[in-house]
């Protein structure tokens, strides 16, 4: 099984089990696109710090991938957070890009916390529960470098 | 899941938490870290007890995923249980709204921190996994 397929699986099984799902909801917009641009955004980020500094690929690649996956969870673009979606981001040296990082990533953890807790769907705030939960992750991986 | 099987999940995990800390704790280097994280784990089960009118009761022992027979199996282990916590509060998060569910989103986030302390490799959506180790 993909790990594509092993994902969406769940989504598809417990939003058939819920009764609330309304895609049509505006607060289950709101926090979907909230974090679809989160995440479009520190893919940016990511890939911007890897272009300037490509001895960091092995740390930031996986990490790089788990926001692609993130994005894709969420029904983002495959191709949001590519160069168009912000300007690339200026790094003086691989420790400032990995601190900054770590602070974008805190950022983004609390705020995939609010878009869950502000999502009306159920199964959508458990994808942006797993969401916080691996962006909390990201900043323990970066502090610990 | 209704909200009742999420707790009852919630305090079954954090047995297992409870247990796989009391088992492993003592061979990690780490032990200040290690003894937080048992505190905290019996507070947690506490809590999302109370919430139950019939709490499942702590079983005498729990199947290990991992032996903890040296420091670098216990701290796997110990990353073993933390991701392992992490969809028990998400699905807590999907049947709980307000500040019930934030406090479920942060028990994932403080889960999915723990396992990457303790070793775990960053996941996109964390889980308990055997042999993701660095």
């Amino acid at each position: 099984m993909t790990r594509r397929v092993a994902l969406v699986l769940p989504l598809v099984t417990a939003a058939a089990c819920s009764s609330s799902t309304d895609p049509s909801s505006p607060s289950l917009e709101a926090a979907r696109s909230a974090s679809v641009e989160d995440e479009a955004r520190l893919i940016v980020r990511y890939n911007s710090a890897i272009t300037t500094f490509p001895q960091l690929q092995a740390q930031l690649g996986p990490i790089l991938d788990e926001h692609r996956a993130h994005l894709s969870a969420l029904g983002g673009a495959p191709d949001s957070g590519t160069a168009t979606s912000g300007p690339a981001v200026e790094w003086s040296t691989p420790e400032r890009a990995i601190a900054e990082l770590a602070n974008a990533e805190k950022a983004a953890s609390v705020q995939r916390l609010d878009d869950c807790v502000a999502a009306s769907d159920a199964q959508l705030a458990r994808t942006l529960a797993l969401i916080a939960a691996s962006e909390a992750g990201h900043v323990a991986s970066l502090l610990r470098s | 899941m209704n909200h009742d099987e999420a707790q009852t999940a919630v305090v079954r995990g954090e047995d297992a938490a409870v247990y796989a800390y009391s088992i492993a704790g003592p061979r990690v280097p780490a032990q200040r870290r290690a003894l937080s994280a048992l505190d905290a784990h019996r507070q947690a089960r506490d809590l999302a007890a109370a919430t139950l009118s019939a709490p499942p009761p702590p079983a005498s022992a729990y199947a290990l995923p991992i032996q903890p027979d040296t420091p670098t199996h216990a701290r796997e282990l110990l990353a073993h249980v933390e991701n392992a916590l992490v969809p028990v509060y998400a699905d807590l998060a999907a049947v709980t709204t307000g500040d019930a569910r934030r406090r479920a989103v942060i028990a994932a986030q403080v889960c999915a921190s723990r396992a990457v302390a303790w070793g775990a490799l960053t996941q996109a959506f964390p889980q308990g996994q055997v042999g993701s180790q660095k």
